[in-house]
C-alpha cells in the first residue's frame, strides 16, 4: 500500500483503475484508497436554482452525514460549494471565507468526522459543465499542505476522469449537446431574460417570423416542447447563464 | 404552370427532370462557377438521392422547363446546414418541422425568352418565389430558408417577399452566396401576388397529365 506521505507523481496505475471503475462511486473509492484519504467527493454541475437542477453528488462520506447535510440544507451555505463552483484553480479549504451561516455546518462537520483538512479541484469542460472534486484527511496542516502540493497535478488529472464518468452517469452516455448557432444562443438568452418574439425581433433587427423559426429550431434541437423547457435545459448544460 | 414533382412522380417525369439537371449544370457550374458535381451535361448531387421535392415551372404537358428549385425539410440532412455551417452558421442553424430549405433555384432564360418574350428574368425569379410561397403555405410550412445571389435579393425585395437575410459568404463562385429566411403566410402570398399582378394562385398542385396517364 502507498504511504500517505509518499509522492504519487507518476500515477498511471491509479488513473487506469479510476478509468476502468464501473461507477463514480467505485472511482472515488479507488482514489480514496490509493492516497489513504479520509473522504472523497464528486459534486457535478451545481446550479444556483436547485429547481432547475438537483445536485449530483457521489461521496465516501457516511450516509448519516449526507442525510444531515441534505436535511439541514447545508448546500446553500457550504463555502466549499458556493465558492468552489466559481473558482477555476484548486484550493485548500483554509482559503475559504466562512460566513456566520456556515458556522453550524462546520461544527456539525467536525462532529460527523468529515476530516480536519480539505482540498478541492474545480473542473469545467467544453460544454461548460462544472464539477467539484473534494478530498479530506485527518492530519496536521503542514503535512496536508505538503501532500496537496506534491499531488496536486495527479488530483487534477484524476478529477478530469471522474468528471467525465459523472457526466455520463448524470446525463446519459450520449452527451453531445446539440450545436446551437450564435444567433440561436442570443435568442435563447433573450427568452431567459423574459423577452417575447416581437421584442427579440426588434433587438436583433429580424422579422418576427425569423425569430419564431430560430425559437422553433432551438426547441426541435433540444427536444423540448416549450421555450421554458428549452431554457432550463440550456442552463443545465451551461449553454446560457442562469 | 408551377407544380411540384415528388419522389413518387420522378419516373413519369424523367424528361423534365433531366432538363432540370441540365439547366442546373448550365447555371451553377457554367455561369456561377460553383463547385458542384457534374455528370455529363447534368448537375446532380448527393441531396438528389434523398427524395427531395422539385418545384418546377413547365408547360402544361410537363415537357418544357422554365425554372426549378429543390425543397427539403430541415429536420433531415440539408445542403445549407452541411455546406454553410462554418461560413453562415446562423443560416445553417434552422432545423425544425415547418421549416424547409429551398436550394438550386434557377430560371432558363432561353426557354423563357422563346415562350414568354415579354417576361423579364427578374420577374421570372419573383414568380418562382411566389409559387414556392404558395406551395409551402398549402403544405403547412412556416419558413423557407433559401440561398440566392446578391442580384436576386433585389428581385425578391421588389417582389414584396417578406424575408431576412441571415447569412452571406464569399468563396463559392463568381458572386457571394446569400441565405434568407422567408416568411410563408397568407400575408406574404397576398403581398407578392399584388406586387406581381396576380389575383389567382400561380401554383397548381401536381396531377398526372392526360398524356402521362395514357402512357
Amino acid at each position: 500500500m502507498h504511504n500517505r506521505l509518499g509522492s504519487m507523481k507518476p500515477a498511471p496505475s491509479v488513473c487506469e483503475a479510476v478509468w476502468k471503475a464501473d461507477s463514480v462511486e467505485t472511482a472515488i473509492e479507488t482514489i480514496r484508497t490509493f492516497f489513504s484519504l479520509h473522504h472523497v467527493t464528486c459534486h457535478l454541475g451545481f446550479s444556483n436554482s436547485s429547481i432547475v437542477e438537483a445536485p449530483y453528488v457521489k461521496s465516501t462520506y457516511s450516509s448519516e452525514w449526507l442525510a444531515r447535510y441534505l436535511l439541514k440544507r447545508y448546500l446553500l451555505v457550504d463555502p466549499v460549494v458556493l465558492e468552489g463552483f466559481s473558482r477555476r484553480l484548486p484550493f485548500d479549504w483554509t482559503e475559504l471565507a466562512v460566513t456566520p451561516e456556515a458556522q453550524a455546518l462546520l461544527a456539525d462537520a467536525r462532529a460527523f468526522d468529515v476530516g480536519t483538512c480539505g482540498y478541492s479541484v474545480p473542473v469545467v469542460d467544453k460544454s461548460n459543465r462544472r464539477s467539484l472534486f473534494s478530498i479530506t484527511a485527518n492530519m496536521p496542516e503542514e503535512e496536508w499542505r505538503r501532500f496537496t502540493a506534491e499531488n496536486g497535478g495527479a488530483l487534477v488529472d484524476l478529477e478530469q476522469i471522474v468528471h467525465q464518468k459523472a457526466v455520463i452517469e448524470a446525463f446519459g452516455p450520449e452527451q453531445r449537446f446539440p450545436h446551437l448557432s450564435e444567433r440561436e444562443i442570443e435568442c435563447l438568452s433573450l427568452i431567459a431574460q423574459g423577452k417575447d418574439s416581437p421584442s427579440i425581433a426588434l433587438i436583433l433587427g429580424l422579422s418576427e417570423n425569423t425569430v419564431r423559426a430560430y425559437l422553433k429550431s432551438i426547441r426541435h434541437k433540444l427536444d423540448c416542447t416549450t421555450m421554458a423547457q428549452a431554457v432550463a435545459k440550456a442552463i443545465r448544460h451551461r449553454v446560457i447563464g442562469s | 404552370m408551377f407544380t411540384t414533382i415528388k419522389e413518387v412522380n420522378y419516373a413519369e417525369n424523367e424528361v423534365v427532370l433531366a432538363e432540370m439537371f441540365r439547366l442546373r449544370k448550365r447555371v451553377f457550374h457554367d455561369v456561377l462557377g460553383w463547385d458542384v458535381p457534374v455528370k455529363g451535361d447534368q448537375e446532380r448531387d448527393f441531396y438528389g438521392s434523398l427524395g427531395p421535392v422539385y418545384l418546377v415551372w413547365c408547360d402544361p404537358e410537363l415537357q418544357v422547363l422554365y425554372a426549378s428549385l429543390r425543397l427539403m425539410p430541415t429536420t433531415g440532412p440539408t445542403l445549407l446546414s452541411d455546406v454553410f455551417s462554418d461560413t453562415m452558421p446562423n443560416a445553417a442553424a434552422f432545423s425544425a418541422p415547418g421549416i424547409w430549405e429551398a436550394t438550386r433555384s434557377c430560371v432558363d432564360v432561353e426557354s423563357l425568352a422563346r415562350d414568354f418574350p415579354s417576361l423579364s428574368p427578374g420577374k421570372a425569379f419573383g414568380l418562382l418565389l411566389l409559387a414556392t410561397v404558395e406551395c409551402c403555405l398549402a403544405h403547412g410550412i412556416e419558413t423557407v430558408v433559401a440561398n440566392y445571389e446578391p442580384r436576386v435579393k433585389r428581385i425578391y425585395e421588389r417582389s414584396s417577399a417578406i424575408f431576412d437575410e441571415v447569412g452571406r459568404a464569399d468563396g463559392y463562385g463568381k458572386f457571394p452566396v446569400c441565405c434568407g429566411a422567408f416568411e410563408i403566410s397568407e400575408r406574404a402570398v397576398s403581398r407578392m401576388r399584388e406586387r406581381l399582378g396576380f389575383s389567382e394562385p400561380v401554383f397548381t398542385p401536381y396531377s398526372a397529365t392526360p398524356r402521362q396517364l395514357a402512357a
